[in-house]
């Protein structure tokens, strides 16, 4: 009975021997320290760098971003892969800018069907992982593709309908000097950490991503969970797509392109372990800031805008170097 | 029989938490069957992987055919001319029987392609000269039976020219009538002068072919006996030894009328043989054993709702149950810790109090959010009950030792208020210590009104925790024996074959219900 | 699962039709399927039958059953590369930037390719082999790299080939044209490879089990780095052949082209596990996608929607096979 034996503090490293002996620099986990690193070379390569208005503007291009990586650690913790984002957002983007079609008064139909179908396409995702039980990187692959199609079917491939200016306003907008934008992102991202470290469900979706057959045989519903975690992906990709649409006039072809990769470079960056089990939203944010830090410094000193692919890739490989739990032979 | 072309001396080998092997001696002579005895963690599979090369000791030496041996890896040990055929065995289930037995081998022709006229012509010897039927050297091995598998792992042997073949637990999974055919095979081998190192709990395995046989017990070697003139009651003797310790909590005397609590009818899964019916009683501690691939695990799987059931029904407490998946069974009260802890029992990478909370949250859990605090007082709590000896409740429960982590998933059960609770093998490579406290929380558990199931293959466990055992041989129930008439001579008996009532002795069935001797 | 067997294979003379067919079921499908489709889409449109459009259609097969047959190897060994679509691109890009329509800088352009793609080959190879990451996460990495450079190399199509390599993608050696020659070689090379070479017998003995591969003495990871620079150097030979095709090189030209080596390689029957399989069946699985697409084309149906039917077609074929590999392999 004697329960002041557990002590409460957490230990940085499994079996070490309590905070005592541990340098310092360990404590923090690595990615603070990158982050903390990049903002300093900013500074000093670029002073201007952290004006109000600049800040704010690299948060407002940067947050559809944010929201399909939180999408996407739901199904990379779930053990899983969704390679389907940055098509949604290439399809509901489309969907949008056609039911809108620049009319404010679509708005109040047009956004709660972009909004249905997303979830759709993640509910689908799930059964046919689940069910199917095709691999999820192909599955959500084959997705990707039909989306692909599906836009381009929707749009003929040219600019179809628009987004009204009201629309615009909202996204440009401002309350105390913070972009709206970065509001829904911050109060997503306390829902989405909430959800999973202090649910039932969240809890549950670290236990399948550790070990599936343990968490089926502990009662929890497995298929259910992951799913679940499909449709989150799908819809904070939808959610992500609208909040970006606020600054484009219309849709064109080039939107979504690669940002599903860009979101697994942020998870993986960010200390996810790729066979699932470990990793939160919190981490992914870091992982978010930390590439969009990079990428800012990358641009400041002129590295071309098409180097953006072999950067992510370098990092990914980085970060799995240095995260030795990724290092996990599962699919 | 000549000279000893083995000898093993001071093997020692360890594992974190448990001395596997303690200064072990072990030696064999050229074209004998050497039978090797003992219960489960005696360390038999232990030293074998050390001879092959997949083990590295700890210290001790190895000297074959008088020349010292010390592999590194399994192909040294095949190399030498060691053989080991496994009880999973170690073939490719997509590739040819041919393909196999040359593996990493292969005849190559001048032009440096397969030649794959000279592996199957070679295969169609090695399978001639073992007497094997309906096998071809061009079949798959996903379509053979495991009595054919085993007999092409042995040609695999052969065509290595092995000189020391060890077979592991081999009859175990063979139907009665390839157990004979396997048998010849092995005199064929002894006639060729092959030396054979036979692993087995059986003991008519063991006066058929062996010529003698070595005791293991906790890792030690305890005798070495010349089988010819030994009889069973000897060799029982011999291997359990110590007398049935103060390991065990104490029993109350067999009652002859106790309210059954739980009751199984009839019940088969799938993955079932057969149907298993029993009955439990108030406050005893039910124990199932048999010999490995007895079904065990299989009823407990059906049990639980792992498997899908076919036939039959459960009642506990005079109400039927009915349970199709786990969800459902923990939702009924049932608690399973399963065989093996570290695929099916933990999450290896959460902490412990993580481990310790899921199934009752799943179970008991409402409302929106996790009242946090609330759930890691009960944890410390149950865990504090259980003695685990951890740092922190937030390590990871994959660097605790076995005890500690058989104590974890103990606790997640416990914690979710079970009425039934299925234990696997509940003391598989755990310390003594650990031992003792978990028999004591069994009878304390049983006392309190839970009802208890062990299943277990270790006959001392059996024999000195369980008030009433049930006897399952292949698939089906033998014998349903109380603790005071249960021997561990009665209990193989069951074991192997043999029918027998409530008192040990065979049904009216003089033979078995499969022809076998008794 | 193992020993389900009833051990009644015996009657030997029935081994040869009966065997052939019942172990690879799946790949007598597809060529069936194969020429119901032909035979259906000639119905549909004569022209379909027309020599000139078996022609076009043995051409679309020529880039993807390249990578298609080197996607292969990996597939049999257990793992598989997502970037092969991005090697494809970066070479393209080298091959034709370097010869820049100089003649004599041929042989060092094939060098140079061949070497990005051993290069690449060996990275992911070591990488999971040695390294032991994911192949997910390494061929994603690598997928992003090879396509990150060949974008900053140049970020439209750049470079020019010379006549001699036109012929390459264009020229004729009797009334065959010189790709289908080159891909029926490379078939028939690698078929003999993976059926009659030690080296191949391993690498199915690796998707099949690890551990017996293992305790028999199979050189596990000499194997899966052997198998991922196989399937880069057969993807670089692709982008030389687009660059062929194209006369010039595109960063953009290998887009897609995963996707489409894995469900070629998987919608046959191989499995995605590994250990079993054959090129007879990729062979089949290139020539149905090609055919669908040619198909399509002869439908008139427009480019987006002939992605979607791809799109599920390619799921619900891998999804029929993954769960009969999983019933088999369990």
């Amino acid at each position: 009975m004697n329960t002041a034996r557990f002590n409460r503090n957490k230990t940085p490293t499994a079996g070490s021997d309590g905070i005592r002996g541990v340098p310092f620099f360990r404590l923090i986990p690595l990615q603070w320290w990158t982050l903390l690193l990049l903002m300093l070379v900013v500074i000093v390569v670029n002073p201007n760098f952290y004006i109000p208005n600049n800040l704010t503007y690299m948060l407002r291009q940067a947050t559809p971003a944010a929201l399909l990586a939180i999408g996407e650690t739901f199904v990379i913790l779930s053990g899983g892969f969704d390679l389907s984002i940055g098509s949604i957002v290439s399809f509901i983007a489309a969907l949008a800018s056609g039911t809108i079609a620049g009319r404010v008064a679509h708005l109040a139909w047009a956004l709660p069907i972009c909004v249905l179908v997303g979830s759709v396409i993640g509910l689908v995702n799930g059964v046919v992982v689940t069910k199917l039980k095709v691999p999820s990187f192909l599955a959500t692959l084959g997705m990707m593709i039909i989306l692909q199609g599906a836009a381009l079917l929707y749009t003929g491939g040219m600019p179809k309908g628009g987004f009204p200016e009201e629309f615009r306003d909202f996204g440009l907008g401002k309350f105390i000097g913070i972009p709206y934008i970065v509001y829904i992102l911050v109060a997503i991202v306390v829902c989405s950490q909430l959800l999973l470290r202090k649910t039932k469900l969240g809890r549950s979706i670290l236990a399948v991503g550790g070990n599936d057959v343990a968490s089926n045989l502990m009662g929890i519903r497995v298929d259910g969970v992951r799913i679940f975690c499909f449709f989150m992906s799908s819809l904070l990709s939808t959610v992500g797509t609208l909040l970006m649409v606020t600054t484009f006039r219309v849709w064109d072809t080039t939107m979504g392109i690669d940002m599903e990769f860009e979101a697994i470079t942020m998870v993986i960056v960010g200390g996810a372990a790729i066979g699932g089990g470990k990793g939160s939203i919190v981490s992914t944010i870091l992982g978010w800031l930390i590439m969009t830090v990079l990428f800012t410094l990358l641009n400041v000193l002129g590295f071309p805008q098409s180097g953006r692919l072999l950067v992510q890739g370098l990092v990914i490989l980085l970060a799995v170097f240095a995260n030795v739990e990724t290092r996990k032979v599962t699919r | 029989m000549g000279e000893e072309i083995l000898s093993m001396k001071g093997v020692n080998k360890s594992f974190p938490g448990v001395q596997a092997l303690k200064e072990v001696d072990f030696s064999c002579r050229q074209g004998e069957v050497h039978a090797l005895v003992g219960h489960n963690g005696a360390g038999k599979s232990t030293l074998i992987k050390v001879l092959g090369g997949v083990y590295t000791a700890d210290s001790g030496e190895i000297y074959l055919h008088g020349k010292r041996f010390k592999p590194d890896s399994p192909l040294d040990g095949t190399l030498a001319g060691i053989s080991i055929i496994y009880q999973e065995f170690n073939l490719v289930p997509d590739l040819s029987v041919a393909k196999n037995m040359f593996l990493a081998r292969e005849p190559r022709t001048k032009l440096g392609f397969l030649d794959q006229r000279s592996m199957i012509r070679k295969s169609r010897q090695l399978l001639e000269r073992l007497s094997v039927e309906n096998v071809t050297p061009v079949d798959y091995i996903r379509d053979l039976s495991v009595n054919q598998m085993q007999l092409v792992e042995i040609a695999k042997a052969l065509s290595v020219k092995a000189d020391i073949i060890v077979m592991d637990e081999p009859t175990a999974a063979l139907p009665i009538s390839d157990v004979q055919k396997l048998f010849d095979t092995i005199h064929k081998l002894k006639a060729e002068g092959v030396t054979i190192i036979y692993i087995s709990h059986r003991m008519e395995d063991i006066f058929e072919v062996a010529d003698r046989v070595t005791l293991m017990k906790d890792g030690r070697m305890i005798a070495t006996l010349e089988v010819e003139g030994l009889d069973h009651n000897t060799l029982i003797e011999k291997m359990t030894g110590r007398s049935i310790t103060d390991f065990f909590p104490p029993r109350t005397s067999y009652e002859e009328n106790k309210k059954t609590v739980f009751e199984v009818n009839g019940l088969k899964s799938t993955a079932m043989k057969a149907a298993v019916s029993f009955k439990i009683r108030e406050y005893e501690i039910f124990g199932i054993t048999g010999l490995e691939g007895c079904g065990s695990t299989e009823l407990a799987r059906a049990l639980f709702g792992v498997d899908r059931i076919e036939s039959g029904e459960v009642q506990f407490k005079k109400e039927g149950i009915k349970i199709s998946t786990p969800r459902e069974g923990l939702f009924q009260g049932f608690g399973y810790l399963t065989k093996d802890r570290r695929k099916e029992g933990l999450l290896l990478g959460a902490s412990l109090r993580e481990n310790i909370a899921i199934p009752s949250r799943v179970k008991k859990h409402r409302g929106y959010f996790l009242d946090l605090k609330k759930e890691l007082a009960q944890v410390e709590r149950i865990a504090g009950e259980m003695n685990i000896r951890a740092g922190s409740l937030n390590i990871e429960s994959k660097d605790l030792s076995g005890g500690n982590q058989q104590k974890v998933i103990l606790s997640k059960w416990l914690l979710t208020e079970c009425k039934i609770l299925i234990v696997d093998e509940p003391t598989r490579g755990i310390d003594v210590d650990s031992k003792v406290e978990i028999y004591q929380l069994m009878r304390n558990l049983v006392e309190s009104g839970v009802v208890v199931i062990v299943l277990s293959s270790d006959m001392e466990e059996i024999l000195g925790l369980c008030d009433r055992i049930l006897v399952l041989h292949r698939g089906e129930p033998k014998a349903v024996l109380n603790w005071e008439k249960a021997t561990e001579h009665i209990i193989l008996l069951a074991a192997t074959g043999s029918e027998l009532d409530q008192d040990g002795e065979p049904t009216s069935k003089m033979n078995g219900s499969n022809g076998e001797r008794i | 699962m193992i020993g389900m067997g009833e051990g009644k294979i015996n009657r030997h003379h029935e081994w040869t039709i009966r065997r052939l067919i019942g172990a690879h079921s799946g790949v007598f499908m597809v060529y069936i399927i194969v020429a119901v489709t032909f035979i259906v889409g000639g119905l549909i449109d004569r022209e379909v039958f027309l020599f000139a459009n078996v022609i076009t259609i043995l051409h679309h097969m020529t880039g993807l059953g390249l990578i298609s047959v080197g996607q292969t190897f990996c597939i049999l060994a257990g793992t598989f590369d997502l970037s092969v679509g991005s090697v494809i691109s970066l070479t393209s890009l080298t091959f034709a930037g370097t010869i820049m329509g100089r003649s004599e800088m041929i042989l060092i352009a094939f060098a140079f390719t061949f070497a990005v793609g051993v290069c690449v080959g060996l990275i992911n190879g070591v990488l999971i082999a040695k390294a032991r990451i994911n192949p997910f996460i390494t061929t994603l990495a690598t997928m992003l790299i090879a396509q990150g450079v060949a974008f900053l190399y140049h970020s439209g199509p750049y470079g020019k080939i010379t006549p001699e390599v036109k012929w390459i993608g264009y020229g004729t050696i009797g009334f065959l044209p010189v790709p289908i020659l080159i891909f029926i070689t490379v078939f028939i090379i690698c078929l003999v490879v993976l059926t009659k070479t030690r080296f191949g017998l391993h690498v199915y003995a690796l998707g099949g089990g690890v551990e017996p591969a293992r305790l028999s003495g199979v050189k596990i990871n000499l194997i899966r780095v052997s198998t991922h620079v196989i399937c880069s150097v057969l993807a670089s030979g692709a982008g030389v052949y687009f660059a062929a095709r194209m006369g010039t090189g595109d960063p953009y030209c290998g887009v897609g082209y995963q996707l489409e080596s894995i469900a070629a390689v998987c919608i046959a029957g191989t499995s995605l596990y590994g250990g079993r399989g054959s090129l007879w069946g990729t062979l089949g699985g290139v020539l149905l996608l090609a055919m669908i697409s040619n198909t399509f084309n002869h439908l008139n149906l427009p480019t987006m929607s002939q992605l979607i039917l791809r799109g599920i077609i390619i799921i619900v074929a891998v999804a029929v096979y993954t769960v009969r590999s999983k019933d088999f392999g369990k």
